[in-house]
């Protein structure tokens, strides 16, 4: 039993409900989801529950970190407590921006980055839950057919997608690197979580335990089916940074139609 | 083919002149210039080996052939040049040296990086306005340094908020992209902020990463602008704020700064209204000179 305290940073459409479902499910953590959520106003949801509390944009970040989500043991008895924080939260205003340099400066919060290798993917995952509204197989179990339904793919704001999610990687990696880290991948972790577990729980200081894997897979259509201008797509990302991001089967397509 | 072969990945303005100069004062090591720059640039690319990049000719063979090619023309063993990101990208034949460069695991990469990429910003703009984009090689040498800056290289200007910020993002985005295509190689990091503090221990550090035993080196003072920003940037004050509590923040400095100009404005909604405002004042200057014209 560790008294530990973590934060999992990244961004959405990276698994990140899937990682912390399944860190939850040892007997001594607790990874909270998105304590820090939120807009200011009445339009926006709150953070997630913690111990029936809700933050609120404006409020004392830091304080309620530290007396709320980190106090242990926690309402499940759990002492290796942590959440996750995407990149674009808290920084609205000063107040609730000051969670950032804080946890910058406490070198004894553990960190674990959770990416996506695959940032087109990550776009395309992301355009199909804002369309379908569905974000995730937990209410429902199957995936439904408007988040399957084929769709053009806006190239700059897909661009710009990839490149700040790009970017958000190596800074958040730059900031925190006086931290004890640990970077995991989505496409490793979905390829083998039992072992991607395994190193999570060993760096959080627990026993690893063998973890209950259910298939939340939502989207199997593949791009070249689902998204309707998808040739146009490939091409447009042809000797950019982001080339890698495609299946060679597909660039290897994009030649043969360039050279015809 | 040489025995050590290496690249350095770089971006303009992050010192990769100084940084090759020294490198190839070791009497094992040459670094080359921009040896793929896209033709129609200042210069042509630079003579290399016997061979020299023109428009067309395959990158991979003249790689293979003439950069890494033994015997060195100038007799070393541990050859490599400077890439820039942008490089080898502008059709398909040139790009072949990408997929070429991931796919040889011999080949070391050193990563040349500027940390501040909002000094990196300034020194492009200022060496696009004024055409110096270094010192000339005497220059320099015992009187100070910054005599070697033109006046037009000093003068102050106002940044343009939606251009810099494409700058700084498109190098950050290039910085994390290819750490992670080249994350197979065998690399090493260096920063232009650590190269100009320490010079002789970075570059004993890069010389052993080449497996090269370390050389002294003859340093020299190859700063260029030595105008503070807030004196040199009109609009700091609006640029800082502009940038306060995004990822770019640490690349400003808040002292003192007036708080009114200085807010903040950190919503993806704000930063984009500001870059929108400062296009239409850019636009209003642009239709009142044409008018006046």
């Amino acid at each position: 039993m560790t008294d530990t305290r973590f934060v999992i940073l990244g961004y959405g459409r990276s698994g990140s409900t899937a990682f912390r479902n399944l860190l939850s499910q040892h007997e001594n953590i607790q990874a909270y989801g998105e304590v820090f959520r939120g807009r200011r106003g009445s339009g926006g949801q709150g953070g997630a529950l913690v111990n029936g509390q809700s933050y609120k944009l404006g409020e004392d970040s830091v304080a309620y970190l530290e007396n709320t989500v980190f106090a242990a043991p926690n309402e499940f008895g759990k002492s290796c407590i942590g959440f996750k924080l995407f990149f674009y939260h808290l920084r609205a205003d000063p107040v609730s921006y000051a969670l950032w340099p804080y946890l910058i400066g406490r070198k004894d919060i553990k960190v674990i980055f959770l990416f996506r290798r695959n940032l087109f993917d990550c776009y395309v995952s992301q355009q199909r839950a804002q369309r379908s509204g569905q974000f995730g197989l937990h209410k429902i179990r199957t995936t439904t057919d408007a988040h399957q339904t084929p769709f053009e793919i806006d190239l700059a704001d897909c661009r710009d997608f990839m490149r700040t999610r790009a970017q958000v990687k190596a800074r958040l990696q730059e900031f925190f690197e006086a931290h004890d880290c640990l970077t995991i991948d989505y496409e490793a972790l979905f390829a083998a979580p039992q072992e991607m577990m395994a190193t999570a729980f060993r760096f959080l200081g627990e026993e690893p335990i063998e973890v209950g894997v259910k298939d939340r897979k939502l989207n199997r259509v593949p791009h070249r089916e689902g998204i309707t201008n998808f040739a146009q797509v490939v091409r447009s990302f042809r000797r950019t940074l982001f080339e890698d991001y495609f299946d060679p089967e597909d660039l290897a397509a994009d030649d043969a139609r360039a050279s015809s | 083919m040489i025995e050590t072969p290496f690249v350095i990945l770089c971006h303009g303005r992050s010192g990769s002149t100084s940084f090759r100069q020294l490198l190839s004062q070791h009497p094992n090591v040459q670094a080359y210039g921009e040896v793929f720059r896209p033709a129609g640039r200042r210069q042509p690319a630079p003579q290399v080996n016997g061979g020299r990049y023109v428009r067309g000719c395959d990158p991979v063979a003249l790689l293979n052939d003439a950069v890494y090619a033994a015997p060195n023309e100038f007799g070393k063993g541990c050859v490599g040049f400077k890439l820039f990101f942008h490089h080898a990208r502008g059709d398909d034949v040139s790009y072949r040296l990408w997929p070429h460069l991931q796919a040889r695991r011999d080949i070391k990469i050193v990563f040349l990086f500027r940390r501040n990429l909002f000094d990196s910003y300034v020194s492009l703009k200022r060496a696009d306005r004024s055409g110096q984009f270094g010192l000339a090689e005497n220059a320099g040498e015992g009187e100070g340094g910054s005599e070697g800056a033109t006046a037009a290289h000093r003068a102050a200007f106002a940044v343009d908020l939606a251009d810099c910020l494409h700058y700084m993002n498109g190098i950050s985005v290039a910085k994390a992209r290819l750490q992670e295509t080249f994350a197979g190689h065998e690399t090493a990091v260096v920063y232009h902020e650590d190269l100009f503090a320490a010079p002789q221990a970075e570059l004993d550090r890069v010389f052993a990463f080449l497996g090269q035993p370390p050389a002294a080196l003859k340093l020299k003072d190859r700063k260029l602008n030595r105008v503070p920003h807030r004196e040199g940037i009109r609009n700091y004050a609006e640029v800082a704020g502009f940038f306060k509590r995004s990822y770019f923040a640490e690349f400003f400095d808040y002292d003192g700064l007036d708080d009114k100009e200085a807010a903040g404005r950190s919503s993806a909604f704000a930063r984009r209204l500001s870059v929108l405002r400062s296009r239409l004042v850019r636009l209003k200057a642009d239709l009142k000179e044409a008018g006046s014209g």
